[in-house]
């Protein structure tokens, strides 16, 4: 166990240096070192464009992972992920409502700070939950289909407003696949914040999410407070991926496999796998974010297209060894 | 002061009332067994005393207490439930699945195990006679063994009453003794328990009181010997059956065939 851990903790290490240097320019790891001590010719590139753009893919890596992981078993489902609430269409309602704005009202900070993005992707989250909602209690059916619903009901007000509006839709295009294209260090802080707090509260609750693993009423003749568990873990859960998507926009698969990764390399305990998911999810997205950026450049592939056919194959390899259903 | 205290309870899903009227207290180590045909409201009653569903009307008392006016916390101390059939989501080892039994002793946010937990995670699985599972995956356990680990899950959480639905069901006669010695020893250690049945010859042997449900309503509760006779059974299951007394003088219900 500790041994596979390192292995990760080491691979995403070298993913992270790997995407420092590789790019339209690749920079030597002697002149990357040198660049973090002084002031040299790379300097600018790499602590205003790489650094940031790395950090905030290990970021979103990690939260969207955790957050899967955790809705996975909160809601003993394991086709669950951080979009779940309707978060994503919501999500990219704003964001085309915020491209749109910032060209018809030539208001280019629009487009750049994710306000728009982030309030949608919530008030859907929290629309779902008021429909799911039955007497102080959010049946776990009840969510989901109320998540579709929202879902479905953004998604359609996205095409329609993109049809109306009749412009360009590259961003809108480019958002909706993912993308870590143009992230400064004002990206950073929301989503760091916010996905090291959830990481640190979901493992802290890890036992409890193993109970809710074996069904709502063995958690709560357990002494969990099922509902309060629930409750905590959506909302926090909501306000990471919100944080996340808003600044990278739609990147899928993720929140979905790499936490179905790390039960199959480390266990299934929440305790365990929380925070694997964490650093498996970092590492498959920086990886990723590389081989978007260099598999076809100058241009760039949208990251999400990359995830898929990544993760894919490798999770496939995963469910071949091991044999067994989750 | 009862153990369990149930007066004039009234409860349905929907338009249809489950149960109506049902009125029973136990003492301390009683062994009450539930028994009455499919959908009579057992399992109901069990939900309803251990506070996962709440009553249209009435009150349910735990240690005197109202059930209601519980946190999930003190009320996981005093009263377990092993549910009819525990399926984890994903394949936990046996050691993982019983100390979830140890959440209400334990603080919210990062528990960690003691000697003494562990200490009583393997006196749980001593007692179920499944100490050679801990590090199995729960997943690959016959239905039997599985009964034991959940049996052991409520164990580690040691509480003094113990509710259990269905201890018996789809197991074979071996399975079917081995879990009635696990629940007989429990009783001899002085814990109260309440448990749904379909098995009415198990009931007989384990249980000093019975609860007959028909249709949702109680038809009689008192000392096994007494409720158990062949005129109440065949009312409540609509069918006719014999009393047969075996040679160790405990007596055995048939249903008559023809």
């Amino acid at each position: 166990m500790t041994r596979k851990f390192l292995i990760a903790s080491v691979l995403l290490l070298s993913a992270l240096l790997l995407g420092i240097c590789l790019g339209s320019v690749h920079i030597p790891v002697a002149e990357v070192l040198r660049s973090v001590v002084e002031k040299t010719r790379w300097s600018q590139i790499l602590w205003n464009v790489r650094f940031p753009r790395v950090l905030l893919s290990v970021i979103a890596g990690a939260g969207l992972s955790v957050v899967g992981n955790a809705f996975q078993g909160l809601l003993k489902n394991p086709l669950v992920d951080p979009y779940l609430l309707g978060i994503s269409s919501g999500a990219s309602f704003g964001a085309v409502v915020a491209i749109f704005l910032a060209e018809v009202l030539n208001a280019s900070f629009l487009r750049e700070v994710p306000t728009l993005t982030f309030a949608f992707g919530i008030v859907a989250a929290l629309l779902a939950l008021i429909l799911a909602r039955r007497q102080n209690t959010v049946p776990v059916t009840e969510l989901i289909l109320s998540g579709v619903l929202i879902n479905i009901l953004f998604s359609a007000a996205t095409v329609l407003f993109v049809m109306l509006a009749k412009r360009n839709i590259t961003h809108v295009y480019m958002w909706l696949f993912g993308t870590f294209s143009g992230t400064g260090w004002r990206d950073i802080p929301v989503p760091l914040l916010s996905v090291a707090g959830f990481t640190i509260l979901t493992s802290g609750l890890g036992m409890r999410l193993n109970a809710m693993s074996l069904g709502e009423t063995e958690a709560m003749t357990s002494g969990v407070e099922v509902e309060k568990l629930k409750m905590l873990v959506y909302i926090t859960g909501t306000f990471t991926t919100a944080a996340i998507v808003s600044r990278t926009g739609m990147i899928g698969f993720v929140g979905l496999i790499v936490p179905h990764m790390a039960r199959r390399i480390f266990g299934n305990d929440h305790r365990i796998s929380i925070p694997t998911s964490a650093v498996l999810g970092g590492l498959l997205l920086c990886t990723c974010d590389v081989i978007s950026r260099t598999a076809l450049s100058p241009s760039e592939i949208p990251v999400g297209v990359i995830t898929a056919f990544v993760g894919a194959p490798v999770m496939f390899v995963l469910l071949r060894r091991s044999g067994r259903s989750v | 002061m009862f153990d369990v205290e149930v007066q004039n309870l009234l409860f349905s899903y929907s338009k249809e009332i489950t149960l109506k009227d049902i009125s029973f207290a136990t003492d301390p180590g009683d062994f009450v067994g539930i028994l009455g045909p499919n959908g009579s409201g057992k399992t109901t009653l069990l939900k309803l005393i251990a506070g996962i569903l709440k009553p249209d009307k009435g009150v349910i008392k735990i240690k005197g207490k109202r059930v209601d006016s519980f946190k999930r916390r003190d009320l996981a101390r005093i009263l377990g439930f092993v549910t009819q059939e525990l399926s984890p989501l994903f394949s936990f080892t046996v050691h993982r699945i019983i100390e979830t039994g140890l959440i209400p002793h334990k603080p919210r946010l990062f528990p960690s195990l003691t000697e003494s937990d562990e200490n009583r995670i393997k006196v749980a699985l001593q007692n179920t006679g499944s100490e050679s599972f801990l590090k199995r995956s729960f997943h690959t356990l016959s239905a039997g063994e599985q009964r034991r680990v959940s049996i052991a899950r409520v164990l580690a959480q040691n509480t003094p009453i113990i509710l259990v639905d269905e201890p018996m069901a789809h197991l074979d006669p071996g399975h079917v003794v081995s879990i009635s010695r696990v629940l007989k020893k429990l009783s001899a250690d002085g814990k109260t328990i309440i448990a749904a049945f379909h098995d009415i010859n198990a009931a007989f042997s384990l249980c000093n009181k019975i609860l007959f449900l028909k249709k949702g309503k109680m038809y009689g509760y008192g000392s096994a010997k007494e409720i158990l006779t062949e005129v109440n059974l065949e009312r409540v299951y609509g069918t006719r059956f014999q009393l047969i007394k075996g040679s160790d003088s405990h007596f055995f219900v048939v249903p008559k065939f023809h």
